[in-house]
């Protein structure tokens, strides 16, 4: 507990500034968080930095600084560092031509820095890095929240899947290139899945990834709500190709996720059986890592190959999404590999 | 008679939640009460002096019967508004909830429900329900499975080696964040240890 | 030769009649009567069938008191302590063999024959001194001449300690008793006379001392001696340890007894003594210091409580105050479905129905108005800070009592060290303090003054205990003279019965003579010449019966020539070989045949003691009562009962064909 000890920034901040520090640092924590939602960290090369001032006194640096009164009305920025200074009025300070040093407006402030996926507090003489839990995410205060799990999938398809950039699925690649998958890459993917979901759906719900994996329980994520008899099951397929050794490959096309949906639709008409009191969701999703011509031996690709199926919709048949009302609309996520 | 405490913090919780997401949500209500609890001990309050008691249903969720049964009242009154398992707080019930977060009685409790909200500020609500999940006494819940009393005799015991490890970490803390945050962020660490076991458990 | 006028004559009862009643122990028969014959009346049964009950039974029925065993005569130190401090035992020995609920009904009857006619007793189990009923019809057949029946229990039991001594020519009923218990029963209890100094004497006083008067003197001599002794040693004992206390004090004397150091010791004694007051003033203080700050603790808490009780009612009432009916669940399903909750209508002009009515300010159940009754904090705002300090006063108050606590613990703590501290110094140096007290050395020499007037004192006393022994002694020696003189002119009567008696059993010639030594008279009997004065050189079982033919023959002696002495044997069993046991019958067959009565218990089937007797004596001088059958027999008797059927034929046909000459007494 002692090493995590040091790496908590609050306590940082209190034994540098006090309780004016930790003030600061609330006001920089409600900050950041919504400043995100406007900016994407992952977009910036650039750092960003922003600041509270303990007296509340504008620094000499930020005198061309624009004042803003929200976020919605924030200038668009370019490419260059962004330094917000935090004012007691609500209002705050921009500027992208600053040039701070953190080490040294510490001594009167509390700041934060984050630059490519590093994240620092600075208060008095002392600096603390924060920890990010959540994997494939830049900034631990950019991590979204999620009231309705359609979005949260959607969300992760779009951030997490596409360029794979959540750590845990890297594993499920054999290779950087991201061509094909590993051996069994199933528990990876529903590993990460669930790491997502966990993070980012709100309150009330569980997720539970099924211990065992086998066609009798082709059910692979739990999702159940508190104090309410709503459950929503997803199952994962992957399409692509996988191997171990360099001589043989284990291929799935979209015939694999049309089983999967079946699988899904019996499962669901067997938990009705089961516990018919329960409104029940079903949720295929499918990680597509299906390229052109691909070998065993492959270790390379170019754009035409890898981008083959990037909108290769999967045709369903039959449509349960469309003929049952407890079967949602697939979710096929394609995964990008690392081309020429 | 609903609990007073109760029907306090639920309140309360209902509304600082409805001022970060727009709306609350019935396990958040009961996570961040649990957490208030939770730091209460660790300032050294009795379990029993907290005003009513927790369960830990085997989802790894901690559950306050007196807690739920303050909703009805409450929408009753008019202070909040239940839909489909989401809570507003109506402008009546912030206006009571002024007046009551006034009250003398309230006054410990409203910080330490304060302060285990603004983890929040640190983590999103779903790392904070998994942190939790970590926490000794809903940790067996979670592994066994099976529902059971919060803050027993050797949950507490387990509970209190944690908080002794937090204080010979951090020494004087005069902010309850600092220690709240080490805390999680440790029990954190825990969940992460937690799922990389079922991970390699359930590839074999 | 001596005169028969100068033979002690002791003219025994003969029981006639036996009668127990209540007596649970004998579960089948619980009214057992039996009348017995002269001669042997023998009762057969088989062992735990309460055959020593019964003989204790009569016993107790004669004297009102059944032997404590175990405990020798010569604790009781008298004859008239003996009675004295028995009567206590008889109700434990018959609790246990007498059902709760038999207790009032348990009596025992009997039917005496004594000199001057009948007595007729029936004394309660558990009535001590008392009789229920007591009669007395005098020989003449003229009636009753005396029937209690008009008197209280304890004066008709009175009446029978006069009447019956007399009768049988003794000087007190405690004297009855003494005999009856040591003479004339030989019980379980084995005690023998022959080995018992002290009874010996006494019943020698009895039997052969012409004046019983004179028995009971000496009686009380060696009583009153052994109590000078007692004193005698209690002077020199406490002599003693007064002797100890002068040698302490002139030790002490010895030590430091310079005027500077008695005054230091006393300065250090008065600031110990000051100090324990002090701290035990300051624990007495902090004691109910802490008994206060308890008592404000509970109220404290006990306040709180109420308050938070309030607290919660105050609060609910606040809150379920003003109630919106737009947000009743009733109302909100009923415009939520569309249909209305009570009635169950459905349709748009439910949802319009009650939303005219909410908009015109009216409560869509009672349409009463709906006044938008503002809430009034200001009761929950009172209770709130009443309950903020009171829950202050309460965390002080704890405080005060923790804080309190520890003072008094520490206070006493104290306290117990100087009274410690004041112990230890004055068990050092006592002596000297008390000199102190008395100023100083020539207290402490006054002291031992003291002492030694009462060592002188204590001497006095004993040599006067002394005194009291040698004299005592020499008149006890003077009455033991008496009595071996008395036995001397007597003894030529005496020992042939005694000879004869032994001899039928031993086989050998044993001889008789009286001793009278500086412990006493006793009777000592010799084998071939040689003194066996040691009981060792005779098995028990011989011993037993030497015993009981002694007894026989002091009956026989001082019988008149109506004999109707009754002798109360419970046979010892076992560890007498054949032929010993055919002996020993002989020899109670002598005594029978001679005209005495014997009452005694036996084993039916182990006896050839009883075949030899049944033999001897025939229909005529025996009969025999089978006490199989009051009480239900265990497993293992059951199984004996056939052999006991075998053995009581066999008696029974002995019987029929005796008597057999044995040969009479002279």
């Amino acid at each position: 507990m002692r090493e995590l000890a040091a790496a908590v920034y609050s306590r940082m901040v209190e034994a540098s500034h006090g309780e004016r520090g930790t003030r600061a640092l609330r006001a920089l924590l409600e900050f950041v968080p919504a400043f995100y939602r406007h900016v994407a960290p992952e977009t910036r090369r650039a750092r960003i930095l922003v600041l509270k001032h303990l007296e509340d006194a504008p620094l000499g640096a930020l005198n061309a600084a624009v004042q803003c009164s929200s976020l919605s009305h924030m200038p668009v920025f370019s490419d260059d560092e962004v330094v917000v200074q935090l004012l007691q009025s609500g209002q705050f300070l921009v500027s992208q031509t600053a040039d701070i040093d953190p080490v040294q407006v510490a001594q009167d402030c509390v700041v934060y820095t984050y630059e490519n996926r590093t994240e620092m507090f600075y208060a008095g003489s002392a600096s603390s890095p924060v920890i990010n839990p959540a994997e494939g995410y830049a900034s631990v205060f950019a991590i979204p929240t999620f009231d309705d799990l359609k979005l949260a999938l959607n969300e992760y398809r779009d951030k997490q899947a596409r360029r794979t950039s959540c750590r845990i699925l890297t594993e499920a690649w054999k290779g950087q290139k991201r061509i094909i998958f590993r051996a069994g890459p199933e528990p990876t993917m529903r590993n990460s899945l669930a790491q997502f979901l966990k993070a980012c759906l709100r309150g009330n719900v569980e997720v539970r990834p099924e211990q065992v994996v086998d066609d009798s329980h082709p059910v692979d994520i739990k999702v159940t709500w508190f104090m309410s008899n709503r459950l929503a099951l997803i199952e994962i397929k992957w399409l692509g190709a996988s191997g171990k050794s360099t001589r043989t490959l284990v291929r799935h096309g979209d015939s694999r996720a049309r089983d999967g949906a079946k699988q899904l639709a019996d499962y669901l008409d067997g938990n009705a059986v089961q516990a018919p009191r329960q409104e029940t969701r079903g949720y295929l999703v499918v990680f597509d890592g299906r390229r052109g011509r691909v070998k065993p031996w492959t270790r390379r690709i170019n754009h035409a190959d890898g981008f083959k199926y990037e909108r290769a919709e999967i045709v369903f048949v039959p449509k349960y999404h469309e003929t049952r009302s407890d079967f949602e609309v697939p979710i096929r996520m394609f995964m990008e590999p690392v081309c020429d | 008679m609903a609990n007073a405490s109760a029907s306090f913090d639920f309140l309360f919780i209902t509304g600082k939640l409805c001022a970060r997401f727009g709306t609350a949500t019935f396990g958040e209500i009961h996570l961040f009460s649990y957490l208030g609890c939770l730091l209460s001990l660790f300032r050294g309050q009795p379990a029993a002096d907290w005003g009513y008691s927790f369960a830990g249903l085997d989802s790894g969720s901690p559950f306050s019967a007196e807690l739920q049964a303050a909703c009805p009242d409450l929408e009753l009154a008019g202070l909040i508004l239940g839909e489909a398992g989401s809570i507003a707080i109506t402008p009546e019930g912030e206006k009571e909830l002024e007046f009551l977060s006034g009250l003398q009685h309230f006054g410990p409790r409203k910080s330490y429900l304060t302060t285990a909200l603004e983890s929040l500020l640190s983590f999103p609500v779903g790392m904070v329900r998994n942190a939790l999940s970590m926490e000794p006494g809903l940790r067996p819940a979670l592994k066994v499975g099976g529902s059971r009393p919060l803050l027993e005799e050797t949950a507490l015991g387990q509970l209190h080696e944690h908080f002794e490890a937090l204080h010979s970490a951090l020494g004087e803390c005069h902010d309850l964040l600092v220690p709240s945050s080490l805390w999680l962020t440790y029990l954190l660490e825990l969940a992460k240890e937690h799922d990389a076991d079922v991970m390699r458990h359930s590839k074999t | 030769m001596s005169s028969p006028s100068q033979i002690r004559q002791l003219r025994a009862p003969r029981i006639l009649k036996v009668r127990l009643e209540g007596f649970s122990l004998y579960s089948e028969k619980k009214d057992i009567q039996i009348t017995f014959s002269k001669g042997a009346s023998c009762l057969a049964g088989a062992n735990g069938l309460g055959k020593s009950t019964f003989l204790a039974a009569i016993n107790y029925g004669l004297t009102g008191v059944v032997p404590e065993p175990g405990r020798t005569f010569a604790s009781y130190g008298s004859v008239d302590e003996y009675y004295k401090h028995s009567l206590g035992f008889a109700d434990k020995f018959f609790t246990g063999r007498i059902d709760d609920n038999d207790r009032k009904k348990a009596q025992v009857s009997l039917d005496l024959q004594v000199p001057s006619g009948l007595f007729a007793i029936t004394r309660g189990v558990f009535e001590r001194e008392q009789l229920r009923s007591f009669t007395v019809q005098s020989s003449d057949g003229d009636g009753t001449e005396f029937d209690g029946a008009r008197l209280t229990a304890a004066e008709r039991h009175l009446r029978y300690k006069e009447l019956l001594p007399a009768q049988i020519g003794l000087e007190s009923f405690e004297q009855f008793v003494f005999l009856q218990q040591f003479v004339f029963t030989f019980d379980e209890r084995r005690q023998l006379l022959f080995w018992d100094q002290d009874v010996l004497e006494q019943a020698l006083h009895l039997c052969f001392g012409l004046d019983p008067k004179d028995a009971d003197a000496a009686d009380t001599l060696r009583y009153e001696i052994k109590r000078a002794g007692s004193l005698w040693r209690n002077s020199q004992w406490q002599a003693a340890e007064l002797r100890k206390k002068v040698e302490e004090l002139e030790s002490a004397l010895k030590q430091e007894t310079s005027a500077e150091s008695l005054d230091q010791i006393r300065e250090t004694h008065d600031k110990l003594l000051a100090a324990r007051d002090d701290a035990e003033r300051a624990s007495q203080i902090t004691e109910r210091e802490r008994s206060d700050a308890d008592v404000l603790f509970a109220k404290m808490t006990a306040e709180t409580a109420a308050l938070s009780f309030e607290y919660e009612r105050a609060f609910n009432e606040y809150i379920r105050g003003s109630p919106s009916p737009a947000s009743h669940p009733a109302v909100k399903s009923s415009l939520d479905e569309k249909r209305c909750a009570l009635c169950g209508e459905i349709g748009e002009q439910v949802v319009e129905a009650i939303n005219a009515k909410l908009g015109s300010q009216k409560c869509p159940l009672c349409d009463s108005k709906l006044t938008t009754r503002a809430r009034t904090p200001t009761a929950l705002k009172e209770i709130d800070s009443k309950l903020a300090s009171a829950r202050d006063d309460l965390t002080k108050a704890m405080a005060k009592r923790e804080r309190v606590a520890a003072e008094a613990l520490t206070a006493a703590k104290t306290f117990a060290d100087a009274v410690s501290a004041l112990d230890r110094f004055e068990r050092r140096y006592a002596p000297l303090l008390e000199s102190a007290e008395e100023g100083g050395e020539s207290g402490i020499h006054r002291r031992i003054a003291g002492y030694r007037a009462q060592i002188n004192s204590l001497l006095e006393k004993k040599q006067k205990q002394d005194e009291i022994r040698q004299r005592k002694r020499k008149e006890l020696a003077r009455l033991q003279r008496k009595l071996v003189a008395q036995y001397t002119e007597t003894e030529e009567r005496f020992v042939p019965f005694f000879k004869d008696l032994a001899y039928s059993f031993l086989g050998i010639e044993l001889n008789l003579r009286m001793e009278a030594k500086a412990g006493g008279v006793s009777l000592i009997f010799s084998m071939r010449d040689s003194p066996r004065r040691e009981v060792f050189q005779l098995s028990e079982s011989q011993r037993f019966f030497i015993d009981i033919a002694l007894r026989m023959a002091l009956l026989k002696f001082t019988s008149p020539a109506e004999r109707t002495a009754c002798l109360l044997i419970d046979t010892p069993e076992g560890a007498l070989d054949i032929a010993y046991e055919k002996r020993a019958g002989d020899m109670f067959a002598r005594f029978v045949l001679d005209g005495f009565n014997l009452i005694f218990t036996a084993n039916i089937n182990t006896s050839q003691l009883l075949l030899a007797l049944a033999s001897d004596c025939g229909r005529s001088h025996m009969r025999v009562s089978r006490m199989t059958s009051w009480a239900p027999l265990s497993e293992v008797q059951v199984e004996e009962e056939k052999l006991f059927n075998v053995a009581y034929e066999k008696i029974i046909a002995a019987l029929e064909k005796g008597p057999r000459r044995v040969g009479s007494a002279g």
